[in-house]
């Protein structure tokens, strides 16, 4: 080793010139690095306080992929997202004796009684979820039956919207009750999306009987599927789907929809046509999704967490406006564009809500009502003129 | 066979020692199994098993989206009772008769080309390049073709030939067979390709040779000898159309509903699977009459003599 003043290098006294590194010790300091690295992974990162996994199925727009991103990467949680494209999917991923292990997934509104018969529903301890609270949450959706019964909460309402009248108004005047859809100049320019659920508590409406569904006696659903022939007469094609209605919309096919989403207007836009909704006076068909623990649940105190915050201001204000849907948080209306706080009245919700019911699903099985088997075949019967 | 001469006997291998030793299978027969194998141990296990499940299934009952085992007929009964069933089915027959036998008859002469009068695969190719663009990217683009704003529309219109669109082209009968012919069409060409590329040129030169004509060639050599790629172009066409509802729900209108979409609701909607399952074993049971029939109509037709003409 070569003195100090020899070096060059001044105060470290070291000669690096000299300096040999042997292959063992290279390897030894390797191994040390190498060990220290992979130990140091399982020290939990100082960003991420919980982490945690998280399995949703839900429909697409509200499992809060984007709107929650940045969330999930301050905590380090995953989650995996599936969607579904109906209730359906949801259903029999849960039924049967060997279901999915899902830890938050949804129903829409009249699966309650539904999924409560089949067993599929945890309790939710809402103490957890401090955003849903009588401030946080429009009477309607807080601890409403369709949400909590035997004094405990099963449901988290998230967002909600409406289903009605979508029309093309360079070529009808706005229908302002579904009578207006018989007129002769829509023959063969309507047209029904294939969403029977959607649908049936409308049906149940137009034949007067908007007051008793989802519970309809053998002869009042026959009466309603009678009434609504006139309808089917007007039509030339059922819409595959929402989305198929917008193309059909689009394409100039058909120039109103029965009962098409509250975002077809906003669709048909962005391919360059408009149309517009309108909610007639029997009121229009209103859906609202819910989330909840299924019984195959793994990691509960997560899911509970990601409800609360699904439910914050900012959060649900994101998500409607990706949907074109309403919130259930009152925080999140003045963060709403004026387009969508003007479709859904925020400013009237008491007679929107008078007019426009939250309708339940009809009953799996009964010997006194038309069960929800018995409105799928006459849905399908109906649209095959059978 | 055994070959004498001055020293020992030498037994030859082949068929004649299976003769002489029929339990001994050679390796001919045996790499033929090995090779069977993988598709078959899939098919036994990916559709023969389900299958024999679904038929299970299918006397069973179902409450709330889970099923209950029996052995009842009642699905079958239920079934057999609506008028919905058949009137889909009908349907559905249609959609299946008219894909299949256009496809075939179309495929026929494309097919006659591509085997006896070019070397060159070409046409083959440009056939099969529509399943390069997914189903329902096809069944969109006929949607636009023959909407009422459409291209065939706006281009009548546009010469003046109509005044007011062709309503008849989209969401009609029309329109659910023309988009069907056009997916399956490669399948039946290639059938039919296949089946005809084993009848050697030299049985129709033969045939000329003996003084018969194009037409006499055709009935009388052609399809006898080709009667099984036939029968197997126009039942796989057959069966994928009746079967199919996108297509029919998304061209067919109004008056579209199919006994797919009707099975389909039963599984997705309702939960409903040994009502569906049986539906469906229903109309397993009508497509192998339809085979049935179409193999009479061949024989009575002698068209079908039931002879292997090559190897």
């Amino acid at each position: 080793m070569k003195k100090e003043n020899e070096t060059g290098y001044g105060l470290t006294g070291i000669d690096l010139e000299s300096l040999s590194l042997k292959r063992r010790t290279f390897l030894l300091g390797a191994a040390a690095s190498a060990a220290g690295l992979y130990i140091g992974s399982f020290a939990p990162s100082v960003f991420a306080a919980t982490g945690g996994h998280l399995e949703i199925l839900g429909w697409e727009g509200e499992t809060g992929e984007a709107e929650l991103a940045d969330w999930r990467k301050q905590r380090g949680i995953t989650v995996h997202s599936s969607y579904a494209s109906n209730q359906d999917d949801i259903t029999a991923r849960l039924a049967g004796t060997d279901p999915v292990q899902l830890d938050l997934t949804m129903y829409a509104l009249g699966y309650e009684k539904i999924y409560k018969e089949m067993g599929l529903l945890k309790a939710i301890d809402t103490s957890k979820i401090p955003n849903y609270s009588a401030d946080n949450t429009l009477p309607l959706f807080y601890k409403g039956s369709r949400w909590y019964w035997d004094g405990k909460q099963w449901g988290i309402p998230l967002l909600w919207g409406m289903n009605t009248i979508v029309y093309n108004p360079k070529k009808v005047s706005k229908p302002t009750e579904y009578k207006d859809l018989l007129d002769p100049k829509l023959k063969g320019r309507l047209t029904f999306v294939d969403d029977g659920t959607s649908n049936w508590s409308l049906i149940a409406t137009i034949g007067g009987y908007g007051d008793k569904y989802p519970n309809l006696t053998h002869a009042e659903f026959k009466d309603c599927f009678e009434k609504l022939k006139p309808y089917r007469d007007q039509c030339r094609v059922f819409a595959a789907s929402s989305g198929d209605a917008v193309s059909l919309l689009v394409s100039g096919e058909v120039d109103a929809v029965f009962s098409a989403s509250a975002n077809t207007p906003s669709e048909t836009t962005k391919r360059g046509v408009t149309t517009a909704l309108s909610v007639p006076q029997e009121g229009a068909a209103l859906w609202c999704d819910a989330l909840f623990i299924p019984k195959t649940a793994k990691d509960i105190p997560l899911a509970l967490d990601f409800i609360n915050k699904t439910l914050e201001a900012e959060t649900q204000a994101k998500m409607a406006t990706t949907m074109f849907s309403a919130v259930v948080n009152p925080k999140a209306i003045p963060l709403l564009s004026a387009e969508l706080r003007n479709t859904f009245d925020y400013e009237h919700l008491d007679s929107f809500f008078e007019k426009s019911k939250l309708y339940g699903q009809p009953p799996l099985s009964s010997d006194s009502y038309v069960t929800y088997a018995e409105w799928i075949d006459q849905w399908a019967n109906f649209k095959g003129s059978f | 066979m055994t070959v004498l001469n001055n020293s020992e006997p030498i037994t030859l291998e082949g068929k004649d020692s299976k003769a002489a030793n029929p339990s001994k299978i050679d390796k001919k027969t045996l790499s033929g199994y090995w090779l069977a194998s993988p598709p078959l141990f899939f098919l036994l296990v990916f559709f023969l098993v389900p299958s024999v499940l679904l038929l299970v299934a299918s006397f069973w009952t179902a409450k709330t989206f889970s099923m209950e085992p029996a052995a009842t007929l009642a699905n079958y009964a239920r079934a057999l009772s609506a008028s919905g069933f058949y009137e889909s089915l009908w349907i559905a027959l249609q959609n299946g008769f008219w894909t299949a036998l256009l496809s075939t008859v179309i495929s026929a002469p494309v097919a006659y080309y591509i085997v006896y009068r070019t070397r060159s695969n070409a046409v083959l190719y440009l056939a099969l390049i529509s399943w390069f663009s997914s189903y329902l990217v096809r069944v969109y683009a006929w949607r636009s073709i023959l909407g009422t704003n459409g291209v065939i529309n706006s281009t009548l219109q546009h010469f003046g030939l109509i005044d007011q669109p062709l309503e008849w082209l989209v969401f009609s009968k029309f329109s659910v067979v023309l988009t069907l012919v056009h997916i399956m069409l490669p399948f039946t060409l290639l059938l039919l390709v296949s089946g005809l590329r084993d009848i050697k040129r030299d049985y129709l030169e033969a045939a000329a040779d003996l003084g018969a004509g194009g037409a006499t060639i055709l009935w009388r050599v052609i399809m006898p000898m080709a009667h099984k790629s036939i029968v197997s172009s126009f039942m796989f066409t057959f069966v994928l159309a009746a079967s199919d509802y996108v297509t029919p729900q998304m061209l067919g209108g109004r008056d579209a509903m199919t006994t797919g979409l009707v099975i389909a609701n039963q599984f997705r909607s309702v939960g409903n699977w040994p009502l569906g399952a049986a539906m469906a074993y229903l109309l397993l049971i009508v497509f192998m009459l339809v085979y049935a029939l179409l193999l009479g109509v061949l024989r009575a037709a002698n068209l079908a003599p039931g002879k292997r003409y090559h190897d």
